[in-house]
């Protein structure tokens, strides 16, 4: 058995025998160096956003005499009007809108994935029913209905989570539901039937896990984009409100003095710019991590 | 055949649903008869779209959804047909396990092969730890060299010999009384295939369970079977004890399957091969569906399709109107072949 085993084993695409390589799709989607330049820029993020209010001084300080200034050994990203630490207020900004994006991404596909599977496995009038109602909430530009809601609810941060969630709900839907649609056809959901697996299990630990790598992608992604939309709802003064710092809201607050004084609206611009894009990064990167045609997936290495 | 047979196919008809109203759709698969008694080995022997398959999905109770059967598959007594899908999950892998041509397609590429079997082996509601010993004392059954690390693995980090391994294992996992085998050893290599089959072999005598083993090689399914059916075109052509089939063939086709073996002994190097391609199942005719092929129709073969008959009393029975059909009766082999060219 054995030497037939290494003999057979060259036949199989991307075969290792190395019991210390043999890794999960999800360890291949971290192996692309774009995967790990956007790992290490989210952290970088997450590190400003956690660890700033430990060491940073308290962002809603106010320090007159020390208002609009640039950079500074005591300020290290200078004051805003109010003389407050700008480098404080754009970690607390950015912890705001981590966690509101987090938690209502998260939200967005605790209730989207399931859905989605549940109708690319379902029979034809319960995948109609939930495409359709999937498609009427997709033909909204996103930040227009999340505008709506958060309208309808009235302005809040937990309004705000649940448009964001509301909104992108239908993009996880959609991923689970193509892929479901490709793996009910599958030799493995099919054998496991054959075995006496429940549908609903089938559903969840037989075919859940084929979908995970591209969510993983999706949600980073949706992270990305669901800090710009709070960015942008709380410039509209729909989201977080002062005097709780928010990038949005720094920004807006920044437009009175973008001709006297741009630093202030450079600051909170760019953490955004920041934010935003270590996320597409991280989701560009384990997508071209799990492309093969990119060299990166079951490709042999 | 002693008692009640374990499984007994009757009158099984396989269509496929019209797709407008007034349609009767095509025949797939039609009057099949099987039996098969506990602990014994089927042999079903067929070309491609033979319904050899078919047959197979119609007893887990797995054709697809524009699949219609009629007639009756009786699983120790019990009727399956037209059973609901949770009237079915009781049956399917407790009862009667599977394994499918291509091992690779039927493992899941995303999760251990330890967590496949365990999650199988607990459906009957074992503890997790026990089912994870299970999984690791099943890949040692089915041959597998290093149970723990075969447990550790991800199936496509292991050769096709091992998956099919694997699969088998997973077939097995909870103990069924009947294993269907739908062309286990076609993806693979020849020498895997052989110990594919001395597997099944094993595990059929040590668990005394019974097998249905489906391939298109007659010469498989001799070393391993106890009965054998053969399918022609959707029907079953000849079906007997697997050494009187195998030796004294009384259907032309299941003779010109031997003959289409190639050998490496004998005067002959070359193997003879059927004129032609098989009628598909679908395609409805009048007489023998073999007829157009066969070296030695005889006109009413074209005009009246033959039941199958009794040839002799060990339960050989054959569908030809030639019946008893022996190559020596209707000239030696040689001018077989000739005719044949």
């Amino acid at each position: 058995m054995t030497d037939v085993a290494s003999n057979v084993r060259v036949a199989v695409p991307g075969a290792t025998t190395d019991a210390g390589r043999q890794g999960s799709s999800l360890r291949l989607a971290f192996a692309d160096p774009v995967a790990i330049a956007g790992l290490i820029a989210v952290g970088v993020v997450l590190l400003i956003a956690v660890a700033g209010p430990l060491v940073l001084p308290d962002p809603n300080a106010i320090d007159a005499p020390a208002a609009l200034q640039g950079p500074s050994g005591a300020h290290l990203l200078g004051t805003d009007p109010f003389g407050r630490d700008l480098l404080s207020r754009v970690a607390e900004g950015l912890r705001t809108s981590l966690w509101l994006s987090a938690l209502s991404v998260g939200a967005a596909a605790l209730i989207g994935v399931p859905l989605g599977l549940i109708a690319g496995f379902g029979g034809a009038v319960t995948d109609a029913v939930i495409a359709r109602v999937l498609d009427a909430v997709l033909a909204f530009p996103t930040l227009l209905l999340a505008l709506f809601v958060v309208a309808a609810l009235g302005p809040g941060v937990a309004h705000l989570a649940i448009a964001l969630a509301l909104v992108f709900m239908p993009y996880f839907a959609r991923l689970a539901r193509s892929e479901a649609q490709e793996l009910r056809t599958a030799g493995f959901v099919e054998a496991a039937t054959a075995y006496g697996t429940p549908r609903i299990k089938v559903l969840f630990s037989v075919a859940l896990p084929n979908v995970l790598p591209p969510l993983l992608v999706q949600l980073s992604l949706s992270v990305g984009f669901a800090i710009l939309a709070e960015a942008g709802l709380s410039f509209l003064g729909l989201g977080v409100r002062p005097p709780q710092a928010a990038l949005g809201l720094m920004l807006k607050e920044a437009q009175d003095y973008v001709s006297t004084f741009p630093w202030y609206s450079i600051v909170p611009g760019v953490a955004i710019m920041l934010a935003v894009g270590s996320c597409m990064l991280l989701g560009e990167g384990i997508d071209r991590g799990l492309d093969p045609k990119r060299g990166g997936g079951f490709r042999e290495r | 055949m002693s008692g009640e047979a374990l499984v007994r196919v009757a009158g099984l008809t396989v269509t496929a649903r019209g797709r407008r109203r007034g349609d009767d759709g095509a025949t797939i698969v039609r009057d099949v008869e099987l039996e098969l008694d506990r602990g014994k080995t089927l042999g079903v022997v067929g070309e491609s779209g033979s319904g050899k398959s078919t047959v197979a999905l119609s007893i887990l109770g797995l054709l697809g959804p524009g699949l219609h059967a009629e007639g009756s598959v009786a699983f120790d007594g019990r009727e399956l047909l037209h059973r609901s899908e949770p009237e079915l999950r009781p049956i399917r892998g407790a009862e009667i396990g599977a394994v499918f041509q291509n091992p690779f397609r039927s493992l899941n590429p995303s999760l251990r092969v330890g967590v496949q079997i365990r999650e199988t082996v607990m459906l009957d509601g074992h503890e997790r730890r026990a089912a994870e010993q299970t999984a690791i004392e099943l890949l040692g059954q089915v041959g597998l060299p290093d149970p723990e690390r075969a447990a550790a693995s991800y199936p496509h980090t292991l050769s096709g010999g091992m998956q099919q391994r694997v699969a088998i294992a997973l077939s097995i996992a909870r103990d069924p009384r009947l294993l269907i085998a739908d062309e286990p050893t076609t993806a693979l290599d020849v020498r895997v295939q052989a110990q594919i089959l001395e597997l099944l072999a094993r595990l059929v005598r040590e668990r005394d369970m019974a097998l249905i083993l489906i391939s298109h090689d007659l010469g498989v399914v001799a070393s391993v079977a106890d009965r054998i059916a053969v399918m022609y075109s959707g029907r079953v052509v000849e079906s007997g004890p697997a050494a009187d089939v195998f030796r004294s063939a009384a259907h032309p086709y299941s003779h010109a399957l031997l003959e289409s073996a190639p050998r490496l002994r004998g005067p002959h190097g070359l193997a003879a091969s059927l004129r032609g391609s098989a009628t598909p199942p679908s395609v409805p005719m009048d007489g023998c569906r073999f007829a157009p092929r066969c070296t030695f129709a005889v006109p009413r073969c074209s005009t009246n399709e033959p039941p199958l008959e009794v040839v002799d009393d060990r339960g050989h029975r054959a569908a030809c109107w030639e019946l008893p059909w022996t190559p020596t009766a209707h000239g030696d082999a040689a001018e077989l072949r000739k005719s044949r060219s």
